[in-house]
């Protein structure tokens, strides 16, 4: 599958899997990696970009065992984004199949 | 191995321009998720596949911050973009540099040194392309044409051929104090010593007439090199293995005056260097067993042809096929034909020398396929 286009995919998938839960990077990166082929260490890189980029901000909570876990939890814009990514998405993939299915003129 | 990892990891971000804040936070949260890695009984293999080497970090984060065509985390190595305007200055030197050499020529007689006029292509290039305010990439890369400049206008008008070459040194330095900031300490004692141990070796040369044994001074090189040996006991046997051949080949020297066999010292570190380094190319694994059947085949193909055929001064070339097959079977796609061009151009370089009466005058101009193919790969 071409690079960028698992990419964005990925990115979709990352603001998904936080959208009803607060999660720590490891928790991010088993999450996504249990479900989809994913290369996994590029995703802090990823989680980083849209942390800057406001779609998630991040709070630490102590632990017994170390230094606090920083959790990451989506914002309003992040949310926003999601959804615009999303009808996208749909739309996109609602295209194709009618393509591979060989019916275009419906 | 999480101190280890975030060692390296941030001695590879501090070769990017990234604020100190931003650093300890990337460091921050690769430790917390090597800790919950580790909490949950993740082997170090497993850890490494999960969260990168600090390697394909680096790389994944620098890829993933970019801007338009802007990469923010912007190498100090220097990645600057070009416009259409500053390559058409650079593909023009060319030209412009060949209508000055003519004028200075055929106008003033000037042809040598007008020549010197075509220094400023490869420098022109280097201005355009290398330049960058966050990063002394350029002024690094055009020392040596700097360097060569001064050289040789000393060296013509002068005829201070000797000592002006030491001007060549400044290109190391500017290298080793531009990155000093980025370097441990001992990085910074390796990569001064061979500067310190040129110097050292001229002038004790230059007043005593001795460059044997002075030259043991550029032992010094690989004895700082070896400290960079994470294990402490290897580092101890390394620095012992030197101490011995340097005492052996005194002594070979001094008392039983065989300077010549007292050489063979040096195959004690060489040894110890071969065996006890981290994948060790002595130790025959499954990822160096290739290696080993090309250099058997080349050993054997030596051998033979030289027993039949008397190739021994020139089939001595076979053995770079260790080193080619390495790269054809492990270095990137892109990268392969430039490092392949210094064994091709050295084969072109000592076949041509070797079976044409005369032509080492020339040869050599093979050598000048290297940066060439390089310019061109790159373009």
């Amino acid at each position: 599958m071409n690079a960028q286009f698992k990419k964005g995919i990925i990115e979709i998938c990352v603001l998904k899997i936080m959208e009803d839960e607060d999660l720590c990077g490891f928790d991010v990166i088993e999450r996504l990696s249990k479900e989809i082929p994913v290369n996994e260490n590029t995703i802090y890189p990823l989680l980083r970009r849209l942390t800057q980029q406001g779609y998630f901000e991040t709070y630490k909570v102590p632990s017994v065992i170390g230094a606090p876990k920083k959790f990451y939890k989506i914002t309003e814009t992040g949310t926003g984004k999601l959804q615009e990514y999303l009808s996208e998405w749909k739309l996109f993939i609602k295209g194709v199949f009618r393509i591979l299915e060989g019916d275009e003129s419906k | 191995m999480k101190e280890r990892y975030l060692e390296e990891l941030k001695e590879l971000l501090l070769e990017y321009n990234i604020s100190e804040d931003e650093l300890s936070d990337i460091l921050a949260d690769y430790g917390e998720m090597i800790d919950d890695a580790v909490a949950k009984n993740m082997s170090e293999d497993k850890i490494i596949k999960m969260i990168g080497t600090p390697e394909e970090v680096v790389k994944s984060l620098s890829e993933e911050f970019v801007d338009g065509e802007e990469f923010i985390y912007i190498h100090r190595g220097g990645r600057s973009s070009t416009t259409n305007r500053d390559n058409r200055i650079t593909a023009l030197m060319p030209f412009i540099s060949l209508i000055i050499f003519m004028i200075l020529g055929f106008g003033f007689g000037k042809w040598h040194p007008g020549w010197l006029v075509f220094l400023a292509i490869p420098m022109t290039a280097i201005i355009v392309n290398a330049f960058d305010k966050h990063s002394m990439n350029g002024v690094i890369a055009l020392s040596p044409f700097v360097a060569l400049i001064t050289f040789l206008l000393l060296g013509f008008w002068k005829d201070l051929w000797h000592p002006a070459w030491l001007i060549f040194l400044i290109v190391p330095v500017i290298a080793i104090f531009s990155s000093v900031k980025t370097m441990r300490f001992i990085s910074f004692l390796t990569a001064v010593s061979p500067f310190i141990a040129v110097i050292a070796f001229v002038m004790v040369w230059y007043f005593t007439g001795d460059w044997n044994p002075t030259w043991l001074v550029f032992m010094i090189i690989p004895m700082l090199g070896v400290l960079h040996e994470r294990k402490m006991w290897k580092a101890v046997v390394f620095e012992l293995g030197f101490l011995l051949a340097i005492g052996v080949y005194l002594y070979s020297g001094y008392v039983l005056h065989e300077w010549g066999y007292g050489l063979f010292a040096f195959l004690i570190p060489i040894g110890i260097s071969l065996i006890f380094s981290e994948d060790s190319f002595v130790v025959i694994n499954s990822k160096n067993k290739n290696v080993w059947l090309v250099l058997l085949a080349a050993t054997i193909v030596y051998i033979a042809a030289g027993i039949l055929f008397d190739t021994w001064a020139w089939l001595w070339l076979i053995y770079f096929s260790v080193p080619v097959y390495s790269i054809l079977r492990y270095a990137p796609k892109h990268d392969r034909l430039i490092a392949l061009m210094p064994f091709i151009a050295t084969t072109i370089f000592f076949l041509v020398g070797f079976f044409i009466p005369g032509a080492w005058t020339y040869s050599w101009i093979a050598f000048l396929l290297i940066p060439m193919v390089a310019i061109i790969h790159r373009a």
